[in-house]
């Protein structure tokens, strides 16, 4: 069972004690996620894309103690691997353009930061399908917790409430009332950053 | 922005279908989640390693202090006169605040300054103190105030008005005494203001106890909520007072700033709760853990209050939420 840190600056404040699990804890938990924040700005890159999570990891552990929670961990990291991206197309000129993210755009990337917040966008339509896949990947990167995970194990793998509760060392009932706080931090989620409901976002994937 | 459909079934099923749709995401090979980690972990452990030097370093050099500081007393003490004792410190002051001693002029106080015995110190019309005790007990100077330091558990208040905050952990034993031409004032553990009218005194009592004895040696307990007036004839009324009446808030403004910097935010709410004769009330016990949790940085040097609160609370996952004026109500926010 993995430990619980109630907020982003527990987690940092253990860290910096020098806590083991800690440290397991935010490596399971970040390095999937800002790879794949990472892959698609480096043109789907593998080897591109371990060497800048690499670099913008150890960045955060050297910054560690300045993070002071003003923003969620992740935005930290993104922002960090933003720089990291930036440094890594300007040093290898094999890729000839940096790449522009949809995502990046400065009112959706609001719009992504903000998921924990208000929604106060306005709506976002006509995106192609590839580009809606990989944004409602990026909102459950974005999600608090555990959320993504489960919402995934759940409708992509299928497993039963008894299997999450298993992956995540908690009761049935605990299992289920995770799932049901996903679910509408995913709903909530997709609001803000499409400015439509699930069922638009699907029906504009199948158009 | 589209209206979402009211019913959670159909809402339910159309998120599961768009997952599916979406499909997992990516996950990073297994050998690149080794090769980073092991690359990260190094690093992780490097600043860990070097945060634990630099804390030794900074012990021994405070061990190392420690020593000089008591050969120099040492050395003081056998060959020079014995100074005079330090009661308190100047720990913050808003305006101008001078302070004499029976053989010199009055000077112009300073943050930092050791108070002694035997000194009078004063604000002007327009300035405001904060001394603190070694105890903790702190001490507030309202404007036009002036006292004389008698000794380390007594001062003699001859014009304007002190406010007390003593932790609870201050025993009556060596509590303070305040003295007035009216009578004195002992406190019992407690927040309280004494205020001097002409002959007459004036004690308000925020939280706790005080003792007041009066020139003719009669002895009134005030209570939390009460205001106490006391003539020089010995003659006594009582009214009342909140704890969250204006009247108090001179002694926020005089209070020197709170250093949030490494503080919990649980630490940061309880100032916040006694500065402003409020107690802080959580939603649950998950929320209070949260708060003990919390490390705060930064400052709220010239923040109010509630501008201070709003702003630390902004930068945590903690919230207020509406509650009776005398509580601070936290809960977790969605």
């Amino acid at each position: 069972m993995k430990p619980e840190y109630s907020t982003d600056a527990a987690l940092i404040a253990a860290m910096l004690a020098g806590d083991e699990a800690a440290f397991r804890v935010f490596f399971e938990t970040y390095f999937p996620r800002v790879y794949r924040f990472a892959l698609p700005r480096l043109g789907n890159d593998a080897e591109a894309c371990k060497e800048v999570v690499q670099s913008t990891l150890v960045k955060a552990m050297r910054a560690l103690s300045s993070f002071r929670g003003e923003a969620a961990l992740f935005s930290w990291l993104c922002q960090i691997c933003r720089r990291q991206v930036a440094d890594y197309l300007r040093a290898h000129k094999r890729h000839h353009q940096n790449v522009v993210l949809i995502d990046d755009t400065p009112g959706l990337r609001e719009a992504l930061e903000s998921i924990a917040g208000p929604a106060n966008d306005e709506p976002m339509h006509g995106y192609g399908t590839a580009e809606t896949r990989r944004l409602v990947q990026s909102v459950l990167d974005r999600l608090p917790a555990r959320y993504g995970d489960v919402l995934e194990w759940k409708y992509i793998e299928g497993r039963s409430v008894e299997e999450i509760g298993a992956l995540l060392g908690v009761g049935q009932t605990a299992a289920q009332s995770l799932l049901a706080r996903a679910r509408v931090a995913f709903r909530e989620a997709l609001e803000t950053v499409f400015g439509s409901t699930a069922s638009d976002v699907l029906a504009g994937m199948r158009k | 922005m589209t209206t979402a459909s009211t019913d959670p079934e159909s809402n339910d099923s159309s998120l599961e279908e768009l997952l599916r749709e979406v499909g997992a995401r990516d996950e990073p090979s297994a050998d690149a989640m080794r090769d980073v980690r092991a690359a990260v972990h190094a690093e992780w452990q490097a600043m860990v390693d070097e945060r634990r030097r630099q804390r030794r370093s900074v012990a021994w050099r405070i061990a190392a202090s420690l020593v000089i500081a008591v050969l120099i007393a040492t050395f003081a003490r056998r060959f020079v006169e014995p100074a005079p004792v330090q009661v308190a410190s100047v720990v913050d002051i808003d305006g101008r605040m001078t302070y004499a001693d029976k053989d010199a002029d009055a000077r112009a106080g300073a943050v930092g300054q050791a108070v002694l015995v035997g000194e009078t110190l004063q604000t002007d019309g327009s300035s405001r103190a904060a001394l603190t005790f070694p105890s903790g007990l702190s001490l507030r100077v309202d404007h036009s105030t002036r006292f004389t330091v008698a000794a380390n558990d007594r001062i003699e208040l001859t014009s304007g008005a002190l406010y007390i905050d003593a932790p609870s952990a201050n025993a009556s034993n060596d509590a303070l005494t305040i003295s007035t031409p009216a009578g004195s004032v002992r406190h019992l553990g407690t927040q309280y203001e004494v205020r001097t009218h002409a002959d007459n005194i004036q004690v308000s009592v925020r939280e706790g106890r005080v003792l007041v004895t009066s020139t003719n040696g009669s002895n009134n307990t005030g209570e939390a909520g009460q205001m106490l007036r006391l003539s020089a004839t010995g003659e006594l009324t009582r009214s009342t007072l909140t704890a969250t009446d204006p009247q108090w808030l001179w002694a926020l403004d005089a209070a020197p700033d709170f250093d949030i910097d490494n503080q919990t935010l649980a630490a940061f709410l309880q100032w916040i709760a006694r500065e402003t004769g409020r107690h802080v009330v959580y939603s649950s016990p998950k929320a209070e853990a949260a708060a003990t949790e919390v490390k705060l940085r930064g400052s709220i040097a010239g923040l109010d209050a509630d501008a201070a609160l709003a702003a630390v609370l902004s930068t945590t996952q903690l919230r207020r939420y509406r509650t009776p004026d005398e509580e601070i109500g936290i809960e977790l926010a969605d």
